[in-house]
């Protein structure tokens, strides 16, 4: 059996993807303990809340290190919205906030709309379409291009190298990244645990990759 | 392109789902699980939980069922109703709520809603407005599900609810909710002209029309739906096996006698809105 971590920080939907697991036969234990965290075989970095705040929870609890020394290994992380979110250098939420650092990027807010005839609401409370970049990735097999997703998030990673690109999404006509990969790091905008049974496909594919490994 | 909405709305007193007219004389409908699971299998894009009695008394039982059904529900959970500190909206999240909207307290402490903003972050954070159309034709905010009078004019509070990073607005008509006469167009358009975030609109679907117009002619990226879509199923969803001590479910076998409602189901109304070329979630 994998053991698979979901860190708990204090910033996030816990139960929610833990339920999600679950359901598709993915055991996780919720820790922030960094020895367990070392020994697992794969890591769930959740995450909703402001980028600030939950840098520092992660710096409080000592959990940086664990990861980045974990990221290191091979194993992958999944990271959801937030938790996706703080692979990155820095983000500009609320002034500006260095991440982990494990992809080169930022996180940005989404841009005030330009016209009034089409409002860009901040922020995104929608489900939209999730275009796949890279068609041949695990993560979304079986999954068809453009299915629906449910997004909730104010901010947007930005890549340095547009290689890091999965997924992208277009909010009231502004395109983004709405997944981000690179090597065993993997991480969605988007909320699987909260997207019905598309969503429960990515947990499922997730499942695979660690057996895979 | 992001989707709008359709999102059941299901008022909670104590173990069960009711309904009322103008959010009064609640009458059962049924049990919530069973609602929830069942619109959650009809592709509901968010469902709407709705503590009917919360600013009156005791909502332990709100969060017994939210607990149930997040287990097995994976969409967007909404709960509204009795939210006063930043304990309840954790214990709400804890429970299994996605995000949590408030209207009695944030209208009696602003500074609240600012740091219910800070501590959980905008998209977490809702505030329902109660609107009841005067004589003189001005919007009031209520609160206490419509009972309450506050004076407060429903355009000054949108444009104080702007300043204070609230991630979106449930604009209620108390006016038109259970009526069945369709959604508060005016009230709609009000809001949406001062708010510069998301809206849900809320009371007075009475036809599948009346989201279609609602969806066509408003910048609303959410419809919250409860009549139309109870009645539809409340008689094959009831079982007199389940436990019905604490209310009078006549009413329950009364329903589908009434003229005020053309009731649907979600696959029904999501195929009519796409049709008309509405950015839905198809199921």
């Amino acid at each position: 059996m994998m053991k698979v971590a979901l860190i708990d920080y204090k910033m996030g939907n816990l139960f929610s993807i833990a339920h999600a697991c679950e359901k598709v036969g993915l055991e996780v234990e919720i820790t922030n303990n960094p020895e367990k965290i070392k020994n697992a075989d794969a890591l769930i970095l959740p995450g909703v809340g402001a980028y600030p705040l939950a840098i520092e929870q992660l710096y409080i609890q000592n959990l940086t290190e664990p990861i980045k020394d974990f990221a290191n290994t091979g194993k992958y992380i999944f990271g959801i919205c937030l938790g996706m979110q703080l692979f990155m250098d820095q983000s500009n939420e609320f002034g500006v906030h260095q991440g982990l650092g494990l992809i080169e990027g930022e996180v940005l807010r989404f841009p005030e709309s330009t016209t009034n005839t089409q409002p860009r609401f901040i922020p995104q409370i929608a489900w939209n379409n999730v275009s796949i970049e890279q068609p041949n990735h695990p993560l979304f097999k079986n999954i068809p291009n453009n299915e629906y997703f449910y997004f909730v998030h104010s901010n947007y990673v930005k890549t340095k190298s547009t290689q890091n690109i999965l997924c992208s999404t277009d909010y009231s006509n502004f395109k983004y990244s709405s997944a981000i990969v690179q090597d065993n790091l993997i991480g969605i905008q988007f909320h699987p645990e909260k997207s019905g049974i598309q969503g429960l496909k990515i947990f499922e594919n997730y499942k695979e990759l660690i057996y895979k490994r | 392109m992001e989707c709008k909405r359709i999102i059941p709305r299901l008022d909670i007193k104590g173990p069960n789902l009711v309904k009322g007219i103008h959010l009064e004389g609640l009458r059962i409908v049924g049990k919530p699980e069973k609602f929830a699971e069942y619109y959650y299998a009809q592709g509901a894009d968010e469902l709407m939980f709705v503590d009917a009695v919360a600013s009156l008394y005791e909502r332990n039982s709100l969060h017994d069922i939210i607990k149930r059904v997040a287990k097995q529900i994976h969409i967007p959970l909404v709960v509204a109703g009795g939210i006063r500190t930043i304990k309840d909206i954790t214990e709400a999240l804890r429970v299994g709520a996605d995000r949590v909207s408030i209207n009695t307290a944030a209208i009696q402490n602003p500074k609240f809603i600012e740091e219910a903003v800070r501590t959980f972050g905008s998209s977490t954070i809702i505030v329902t407005i109660e609107a009841i159309k005067q004589n003189d034709g001005k919007y009031l905010a209520f609160t206490d599900n419509g009972r309450e009078h506050t004076g407060l004019e429903v355009s000054d509070w949108t444009r104080q609810l702007n300043n204070l990073g609230v991630g979106e607005i449930i604009i209620t008509s108390v006016d038109q909710e259970g009526t069945g006469q369709g959604y508060d167009y005016q009230l709609i358009k009000l809001v949406s002209e001062i708010a510069t975030m998301n809206i849900t609109a809320s009371g007075g679907a009475g036809s599948p029309d009346d989201v279609e117009k609602l969806l066509t002619n408003t910048s609303v990226s959410g419809a919250a739906i409860a009549s139309i879509l109870h009645y539809e199923i409340a008689k094959e969803l009831f079982d007199p096996a389940d436990d019905y001590r604490e209310g009078n479910i006549e009413y329950i076998n009364k329903i589908g006698n009434t003229k005020m409602f053309q009731t649907t189901t979600i696959p029904a109304l999501k195929a009519k809105l796409i049709e008309k070329s509405i950015n839905i979630r198809p199921n």
